[in-house]
């Protein structure tokens, strides 16, 4: 056997020779740890899921030495370790793609390699649209729409904020309405 | 009215497409504090900030998303409304209909679910909709490793992560637009004979969701 129980640190990585977990604890942790930043994973980020699972096993590890070993994971909080990992490497990845030449600022697109590159560029700029209306509309009507675009429902929003639900159907229906309005002065077919 | 027209999936699909920082991204929320936000955690002066910045940060919005989904996935009552107006009077029979519904669908379930000898299959998170086809129950050889799953909806692409049984990638496929893979043989070289493949699909649905599969076993030859 590979990794046994007698040298519960071989065929791990230097860096988790120490750890307080055994093998086969330590094997569970990774493997769920790694499932958790596969599902956070954007499809544009796939190759980076072994990093992210080495960044998060380093923080993990850290509060495990300061428990003395006592700490157990939730799935919850891996699945925060996870998101909070995988959005650092999001916002490195959307730095490095910004480059400044001079005054002029160059953003790669976000989408490469996708099966349909008009459609994904068409996307964007329908987004970026979006971004320009939203910023400009009334703001509690700009805070239903990006939730709703976000996928909450009416009730949730109302939750939220301590809205009526009444109020919050209203102002996703007139925030949507401006919305469509503001597109269509920029050229954006409904 | 705000019920879902293919107008509003337009919308959300255009949005998710983007993940530029905005800015410097010196005023973008720390991670936790969007997990809080997506997860309704935060008090609404904080959380009407945060979906502020949600709504002009590409890279924050995908942020967002993520959470929501991760969070979904984890705890799936947490995102139902809690229901007012439930007391102890009402609570024993809802208990007991409770009760019968989960003993009925259990059944169900077991009934239609494979033989307990089948291959094991990992817990389920939102891809119910994505399943090994036909079940797996065979040994695939490896010159014709066809891995194949039931489709989404017209427009999905598939993302594919084939890995051994310790977790290690062996094959990784993107944008695939049918529902189906060839694992090459030289893909599975360190599988040894008679051993097991795990793999997941990931599926990006034409509205811009995400759904992932459970983690499905494949024997070798």
């Amino acid at each position: 056997m590979g990794m046994d129980s007698s040298d519960s640190s071989r065929g791990r990585e230097p860096f988790f020779a120490d750890s307080p977990l055994g093998n086969e604890e330590w094997k569970a942790l990774r493997g769920r740890l790694k499932a958790a930043v596969t599902r956070a994973c954007p499809h544009w980020l796939v190759e980076q899921i072994e990093d992210i699972v080495q960044v998060v096993l380093v923080q993990l590890l850290e509060t495990l030495r300061k428990s003395e070993g006592k700490r157990e994971f939730s799935s919850m909080y891996l699945a925060k370790a996870a998101h909070g990992a995988t959005v650092d490497e999001i916002r490195r990845r959307s730095r490095r793609r910004e480059t400044t030449e001079g005054d002029v600022r160059v953003t790669e697109p976000a989408v490469r390699d996708g099966p349909n590159p008009e459609r994904d560029s068409a996307a964007r700029e329908l987004g970026h649209g979006i971004q320009d209306c939203l910023a400009r509309m009334v703001y509690p009507r700009r805070l239903a729409v990006i939730l709703h675009l976000h996928g909450c429902t009416v009730p949730e929003t109302a939750r939220r904020f301590h809205w009526t639900a009444k109020k919050a159907e209203n102002l996703v229906y007139r925030g949507l309405k401006d919305l469509r309005r503001c597109l269509a002065a920029k050229g954006f077919a409904p | 009215m705000t019920t879902d027209s293919d107008a509003d999936q337009r919308l959300r699909f255009a949005i998710a497409s983007l993940d530029e920082i905005r800015g410097t991204g010196t005023d973008c929320p720390a991670a936790g504090r969007i997990w809080e936000s997506a997860t309704g955690g935060l008090p609404p002066l904080d959380d009407r900030a945060v979906v502020s910045h949600v709504g002009e940060c590409g890279s924050c919005s995908a942020a967002w998303r993520i959470a929501r989904e991760l969070a979904r996935d984890e705890a799936p009552a947490a995102s139902v409304a809690p229901s007012k107006g439930v007391t102890w009077r009402n609570w024993v029979p809802m208990a007991a209909a409770a009760s019968l519904v989960v003993a009925v669908v259990s059944v169900g379930v077991l009934w239609l679910r494979e033989p307990a000898d089948g291959p094991p299959v990992y817990r389920t998170q939102q891809g119910d909709l994505l399943e090994a086809v036909p079940p797996v129950s065979g040994a695939l050889s490896r010159d014709s490793c066809v891995l194949r799953w039931t489709a989404g909806p017209e427009g999905t692409a598939y993302g594919l992560l084939v890995m051994d049984t310790n977790l290690r990638p062996l094959a990784r496929a993107m944008w695939l637009q049918r529902p189906e893979y060839t694992v090459t043989p030289e893909d599975l070289a360190s599988v040894p004979a008679g051993g097991s493949i795990q793999w997941r699909v990931t599926a990006h649905l034409p509205d811009g969701r995400r759904v992932v599969s459970r983690t499905f076993t494949t024997r070798l030859e």
